[in-house]
């Protein structure tokens, strides 16, 4: 009987230890857009537990919830969201604009917003520079900011992940934005946009933004001192 | 005596402190939303003196999970006493990446409905005295800097969005020629900072990138 019992396990061992093999052949060298796109056709993460059928979704309806790594062979594979009998299709061309602001407008959580966080709008964001190219993403995020220029939630969100990102690569959406939300009658929303122009640190913004000035005093008070550092330290 | 140390999130939730300093039950809610408890306390960190500011923000910047400029609060702890309220040592709740530092973590404790509203008050009545304390992002990136010269802080340690911003600001910083911080950043360290930089141009999200290769075929 434990000769049996011991078959069995060796066989599981086996049958993993090929599958990890066959997986690492295919993907050692690949990022995970190249992962998506052209090597997987059907990705299956079935709980052998389960006995319904797998659901087929796409990646637009995919949620990755982390990467674990696959031991011994330093790479690691995503595993989604959802329920555990998954198949993620190929199919990266779903990742559309509706899809980015549907991302953004489910996951803009005001309360993240505080110095030093990294919030779960700019994870959404890193994603999408993964999948899609810098131009079409700054694009979509300028779209996202007209459109959803109601929700304090998501423009302090977009003001805020957009300050993380270094200047020339958000240029020249980037402070466009930041100038847009200058003028929002909300005076936090005015703080986030003086915090953008500070973090990114740049002498080139200097230029517009002394064609401006804050109507609040306080907000006024930030402008000059930010001005000034951008004159003293900026790049 | 001694001084506690408080992060602002935003200025603008006590704007009220610029025009009145308000009776407890005229606080705006926004400020009183700011101070967040857990197990009805609230995170500051100790300083000797209004002058070793940096030991603060070492110790609050090290923890970050992005670069950011920032704003503190700083009120001394004899007028903590005259508000009511009551600040103890607290290292096994401190949250920094600097070695050492967690011994100067206070927390102000048993905090109820009205303490809560002394505390906003005392903010409100410090900012209105002192102003708020701005600490630009090159300053943090001085401070962060000298801590990893001398050990505090180990860059391979700190958040991996901390590691990308700091590495991109320095490094931009080292090119300059009048760099401020060529003279702080040893080569082992700038070792580290360049291979972050190559780090920084990869395209994959993996957060097990200290052990995962995927991102080196891209």
């Amino acid at each position: 009987m434990s000769k049996i019992q011991s078959t069995s396990v060796c066989d599981i061992e086996r049958s993993f230890d090929s599958l990890k093999q066959n997986i690492m052949e295919k993907f050692i060298h690949i990022n995970y857009k190249f992962f998506y796109e052209d090597i997987v056709d059907k990705m299956v993460l079935d709980d052998k537990s389960s006995q319904d059928e797998p659901e087929e979704i796409t990646y637009k309806d995919a949620q990755i919830v982390s990467y674990p790594p696959l031991t011994d062979y330093k790479y690691s594979i995503p595993l989604f969201a959802n329920n555990n009998k998954i198949i993620v299709t190929k199919d990266t061309s779903a990742i559309s604009y509706d899809w980015f602001k549907n991302r953004i407008a489910d996951v803009a959580d005001y309360s993240e917003v505080v110095p030093g966080n990294y919030t779960a709008v700019e994870q959404v964001l890193s994603d999408a520079f993964l999948l899609e190219s810098r131009e079409k993403v700054l694009q979509w995020l300028n779209q996202v900011f007209l459109e959803k220029s109601e929700s304090k939630a998501i423009i302090a969100n977009i003001l805020f992940a957009i300050s993380h990102l270094e200047y020339e690569d958000v240029y020249p959406v980037g402070p466009t934005l930041a100038m847009l939300a200058l003028n929002n009658p909300n005076r936090v929303l005015v703080e986030l946009a003086i915090h953008a122009f500070e973090n990114w640190g740049s002498k080139d913004s200097i230029k517009y933004l002394e064609s401006y000035r804050p109507v609040d005093s306080l907000n006024q008070k930030n402008w000059d001192r930010v001005i000034k550092y951008l004159k003293e330290n900026g790049e | 005596m001694g001084y506690l140390v408080r992060m602002i999130n935003s200025e603008q939730n006590w704007a009220q402190y610029q025009y009145e300093l308000p009776e407890i039950d005229q606080i705006n809610a926004d400020s009183i939303s700011e101070l967040a408890t857990t197990d009805n306390c609230i995170s500051t960190w100790y300083i000797d003196n209004p002058e070793d500011i940096n030991k603060a923000v070492l110790a609050l910047t090290s923890g970050f999970r992005n670069l950011d400029s920032i704003q503190l609060v700083v009120f001394n702890i004899d007028t903590l006493k005259q508000y009511g309220l009551t600040a103890k040592q607290s290292e096994e709740t401190a949250f920094t990446k600097a070695k050492g530092y967690a011994k100067y973590h206070y927390d102000i404790i048993d905090l109820n409905h009205h303490r809560l509203g002394r505390l906003a008050q005392l903010i409100m009545h410090t900012l209105h005295d002192n102003g708020i304390v701005n600490v630009d992002k090159t300053h943090i990136v001085k401070v962060l800097s000298k801590a990893m010269a001398d050990e505090i802080v180990d860059f391979e340690k700190l958040d991996k969005n901390l590691k990308a911003g700091l590495a991109a600001t320095i490094m931009k910083d080292l090119k300059r020629k009048e760099s401020k911080l060529a003279s702080i950043i040893s080569e082992p360290i700038k070792g580290q900072l360049l291979q972050q930089i190559e780090k920084n141009k990869r395209k994959t999200n993996c957060p097990h990138e200290s052990h995962c290769m995927c991102w080196k075929g891209a």
